[in-house]
């Protein structure tokens, strides 16, 4: 299941998670490899990513998704949320994510297209891929997190930073069958 | 005048300096020239000893007590303390520009402990010439332009240089085996003369 929802905040929040993202300090932080299977001799090599998990005010962030999204994917909770940043030169790892869902929102409302540094997303267990969702401020990405995914790199010309607000989710009660009951 | 120290924190001092290293917050917000669009990290550490303590920097002041202390910069430089210390930071693809700075000296030290040579990101210093075929830069550079490289520093770590803030200079760029961040601190000095050039070059005899 891979669900995409433009102009998913009201504009004046969306303006203002671009206002903030921009204000955020980071750190450097090797946080986005790991092998698809588990065995270390398939591991690439980490390749470091900017990161930060922000304290607890991003709580409204996740309170104005949950409003929008209501029930359509089960009853989601929150486990994680953080953000990662990379910048022309970086090149992030694929990888599958742990919990039910994963939910990636851009909040970069200045991006422009021909900067690439969309999310490519993978066909199952392969690095065959399934869908490549561009990056487009105030859009949000839903998909299973097993899923394999990782970020496009960045074009030659965007000296901008690419930024992604990453939220994990359990769903209650859910497993991979109910999961795809979502899916149909 | 371009100085160059090296070894300015005994062994278990630079260890301990790069695991508060590991802490710095980044901002993505600052231009090396802003004739030019590339930007690079920052993290603004303060203007005093109070300052940097109270924002978490207290880490720093070794290295500039040290190398302050053990080479007589006072006398050598003129100088009392730093006006104002921050650290920059790149990472491969990124390219930063040449510029000038503000104050009287600027002092570069190199923090990153794991750096090795062949990431190159060490720093030019540029001689420079009149260039009366375009309008003056913004600020004080008018029209004044590098010429030369006068001196390339590598990025070694534990190294400090000292040079006349009036020296066109530029962070090197990394190359792709360096998947590290290339980091340094900057102490801004002023000098308690002024600080004009050919007093720099006065003090540089």
């Amino acid at each position: 299941m891979i669900d995409i929802h433009d102009n998913i905040l009201d504009e004046v929040d969306a303006a203002n998670l671009h206002s903030a993202v921009q204000e955020i300090s980071w750190k450097y932080f090797a946080g986005s490899s790991g092998p698809l299977s588990g065995n270390a001799e398939e591991a690439e090599p980490v390749e470091p990513i900017w990161h930060i998990s922000p304290g607890h005010e991003w709580m409204n962030f996740w309170k104005k998704l949950y409003l929008k999204l209501g029930h359509k994917y089960g009853d989601l909770e929150l486990y994680r949320l953080y953000l990662n940043a990379h910048t022309r030169g970086m090149f992030p790892h694929y990888h599958t994510d742990d919990g039910d869902l994963t939910l990636l929102y851009y909040p970069n409302m200045s991006w422009k297209s021909s900067f690439e540094g969309g999310t490519i997303i993978y066909k199952e267990a392969t690095k065959i891929p399934d869908q490549l969702v561009e990056y487009k401020g105030n859009r949000l990405v839903i998909f299973d997190s097993y899923l394999p995914h990782q970020a496009q790199h960045v074009t030659e010309k965007c000296l901008d930073l690419r930024t992604v607000i990453v939220v994990k989710c359990y769903i209650e009660g859910s497993n991979r069958e109910r999961l795809d009951f979502y899916n149909v | 005048m371009i100085d160059v120290y090296d070894n300015v924190l005994d062994l278990h001092e630079f260890k301990s300096l790069n695991e508060s290293l590991q802490t710095v917050p980044w901002h993505w917000s600052s231009y090396s020239n802003k004739n030019f669009p590339t930007k690079h990290w920052v993290a603004r550490c303060g203007s005093s000893d109070e300052e940097l303590t109270r924002k978490g920097y207290g880490w720093i002041l070794p290295v500039w007590y040290r190398v302050f202390e053990d080479n007589n910069f006072k006398e050598k430089y003129g100088i009392s303390h730093y006006s104002r210390i921050y650290m920059n930071g790149h990472t491969f693809g990124m390219q930063p520009h040449w510029h000038k700075d503000d104050g009287d000296f600027t002092m570069i030290y190199y923090p990153n402990i794991n750096w090795k040579l062949e990431w190159c990101g060490g720093t030019f210093i540029y001689d420079e010439e009149e260039d009366l075929t375009r309008p003056p830069e913004e600020g004080s550079w008018h029209g004044h332009l590098p010429k030369a490289v006068d001196r390339y520093i590598e990025y070694i770590p534990n190294r400090l240089v000292a040079f006349s803030a009036h020296k066109w200079h530029q962070a090197d760029a990394v190359n792709r085996e360096c998947y590290d961040l290339r980091s340094i601190i900057v102490f801004k000095c002023l000098s308690e003369s002024g600080g004009v050039p050919e007093r720099l070059d006065f003090y540089n005899d």
